[in-house]
């Protein structure tokens, strides 16, 4: 019927289409279905097996971080009576088979930052750009599933890199131990280096997701972060070095830096690049808390807002 | 009456200062229905909005009684294939449309036979563990339409599938997406190349700069525009005897000559066929062919996105 212009305000039912077709055996899925509650794992799976796809992307920094793992364990081997003057322990050098586990984390982190290169801060952005927000909102995945799926993914890849390694050179450590009454008190480094390890991954996945989400341009989301991480950071570090030392921990690299030599007992010997153990957890409590609000922000608003047909 | 599938009632949506879709009411209860409009005229944005993926500016879209951009359990019922395919293309089309169908609630254990299920359908086993980065534009397309089915939606809301497709796989996916509808799924294509739609349905919405033009089947859209000259094409032995009799008539505006046959322009068509049926019989013609060479979506098109076939469609 052709009444129906726009200006018609009473809709008209559109007749069905009539026509000899006859059924090709499309065989119809009729099996249950899952609840959209548990969708961010599938987002999640998803994000790894993708991610783990080409050598570039993860493989090549897991093969980083175990070389890393490897040298430092050993280093830590070979040289157990070596002093590490970097790093204090109530102001006398510590050994280098005590200081070398915190301070290896600045080496993992080396290989977390090119994870964030090659996905993290393109993640988002690669989604919204190629159209793949279509793919996942049109069916009953909502906003927080998403979010949830993406960040719960990139972590576990980051855990990866941050996690694997350092839980394993601590075992290495533990088990030099001379001693059962070493090998207990040593024991609790584990816990450590759990909770670095974790709250680092957390770090490096919500981060460039965010800013990956803000821009939606994955050269751009890529510059952001690279010139954040690299620029921006070492300016807050210097004028925290140069004005008051808490500002530091505007670098969440340094407020975990901080936090790992703070949970070991551990002080750098330039003691203006350190904050406390709370600041540094306040600095990165805030920093993935923005990150999250930010990432879910832009994902609940892009999820229904896709604008024209290749957006 | 059938409960319609469907249900856009005064539904505007604006990017900025940029309309979209303007005050669009439209009901749709089953069927393959052919959206049919020049690029930009809001056929995206219409579908996306009935996928759930935009929420309207002003009034309300209902699919199977559900807001479709609030209600999960609604876009689960839905199968929506954009326009653009570039997605994860490292994926192999098997991983894909596996990940697909289970980002739509079809359980791990049965997301992969389900994918395998919707990938034969569209004929892509051969294919299927090749990754999609190396796919052609055809594979890809039905690659998409076989995500677009593994979780057995009763709504399809497919967005230009025959774009960049060749011959062969276009009559191939036309032929897919008829078998589909006639197994009982609504159906929503969109296209901007009339024979494409022609070939898919006699039901048409032909939308322009964001409002809905006309609406229906394609023959009575064409039977309505009584004052849109209608063209008839007839082969026969003695050509110049035949024009002769119809030229005469009141509401034949031209008659034109080929060689084998005549051409007129009728303001009424029905009078014309029964003044030309029955001047052969008369004149005991050998009538060889009759044709109406712009009774398709072409001339419909054209003539109602022409300022003279907008006027007399408002009328």
């Amino acid at each position: 019927m052709i009444e129906a212009t726009s200006e018609t305000p009473a809709a008209t039912p559109v007749r069905i289409g009539k026509g000899v077709i006859h059924d090709l055996g499309y065989a119809r899925y009729a099996g249950e279905r899952r609840s959209p509650s548990t969708l961010w794992r599938v987002i999640m799976r998803h994000q790894l097996s993708q991610t783990w796809k080409t050598w570039w992307r993860w493989k090549l920094w897991a093969v980083g971080a175990a070389m890393v793992t490897v040298t430092v364990g050993l280093v830590i081997y070979l040289s157990q009576n070596e002093m590490f003057e970097p790093l204090r322990r109530n102001g006398a050098a510590v050994k280098l088979i005590d200081g070398l586990l915190p301070y290896s984390f600045t080496f993992f982190r080396w290989m977390a930052f090119g994870l964030t290169m090659t996905v993290g801060s393109t993640n988002i952005a690669r989604d919204r750009e190629t159209g793949a927000f279509g793919f996942y909102f049109c069916r009953p995945v909502r906003a927080r599933d998403y979010v949830f799926g993406k960040l719960a993914g990139m972590t576990l890849a980051m855990a990866s890199l941050l996690v694997v390694g350092p839980f394993l050179l601590t075992a290495f450590r533990i088990g030099l131990a001379h001693d059962t009454d070493e090998m207990l008190r040593l024991l609790p480094w584990l816990g450590r280096v759990l909770v670095v390890g974790v709250l680092a991954s957390l770090v490096y996945a919500a981060l460039p997701m965010a800013m990956s989400a803000v821009l939606g341009r994955r050269w751009l989301a890529l510059g952001l972060w690279a010139g954040y991480w690299v620029v921006a950071t070492g300016i807050f570090a210097a004028i925290g070095f140069f004005t008051w030392t808490p500002l530091i921990a505007l670098d969440p690299g340094a407020a975990l830096g901080s936090l790992a030599y703070g949970l070991w007992g551990l002080e750098v010997s330039e003691k203006a690049a350190q904050v406390s153990v709370t600041v540094a957890l306040v600095s990165i409590g805030v920093h993935v808390a923005l990150a999250i609000g930010i990432l879910y922000w832009r994902v609940s608003r892009e999820a229904v807002g896709a604008v024209g047909a290749s957006a | 009456m059938t409960a319609a599938m469907v249900s856009v009632e005064r539904c505007s949506k604006w990017y900025g200062h940029v309309l979209g879709v303007s005050d669009i009411s439209w009901q749709l209860t089953g069927g393959v229905i052919g959206l049919l409009g020049p690029n930009g005229a809001g056929k995206s944005t219409l579908m996306k909005l009935m996928a759930g993926l935009l929420r309207p500016s002003r009034g309300t879209v209902r699919v199977m009684g559900g807001d479709p951009a609030e209600d999960a359990s609604v876009r689960r019922r839905i199968g929506y294939a954009p326009e653009h395919e570039s997605t994860y293309d490292e994926l192999t089309g098997l991983e894909l449309v596996t990940t697909l169908a289970h980002l739509a609630g079809v359980p791990r254990a049965q997301a992969g036979a389900a994918a395998l299920s919707a990938l034969a359908t569209m004929g892509m086993q051969a294919t299927m563990n090749r990754a999609v980065k190396g796919y052609s534009k055809g594979m890809r397309q039905r690659t998409k339409l076989a995500a677009t089915l593994a979780h057995d939606p009763e709504l399809l809301i497919l967005d230009e599938p025959l774009t960049g497709v060749d011959p062969i796989a276009r009559n191939e996916i036309i032929a897919k997406i008829r078998a589909l509808a006639a197994a009982g799924k609504t159906i929503v294509v969109s296209s901007h190349v009339l024979y494409e739609i022609e070939a898919l349905t006699q039901d048409i919405v032909v939308i322009h700069r964001g409002q809905v033009l006309a609406e229906g089947n394609i023959f009575e859209i064409r039977r309505l525009i009584d004052h849109h000259p209608h063209r008839i094409r007839v082969e026969c032995d003695r050509p110049r005897e035949l024009a002769a009799a119809i030229a005469g008539s009141d509401h034949v505006l031209r008659v034109s000559m080929e060689r084998k046959a005549i051409l007129v322009d009728t303001r009424d068509p029905d009078r014309c066929y029964d003044e030309l049926a029955a001047a052969v019989i008369e004149r005991k013609l050998d009538l060889r062919a009759m044709s109406s060479p712009d009774n398709n979506l072409g001339a419909v098109f054209e003539y109602l996105t022409s300022g003279q076939g907008r006027a007399r469609a408002s009328e």
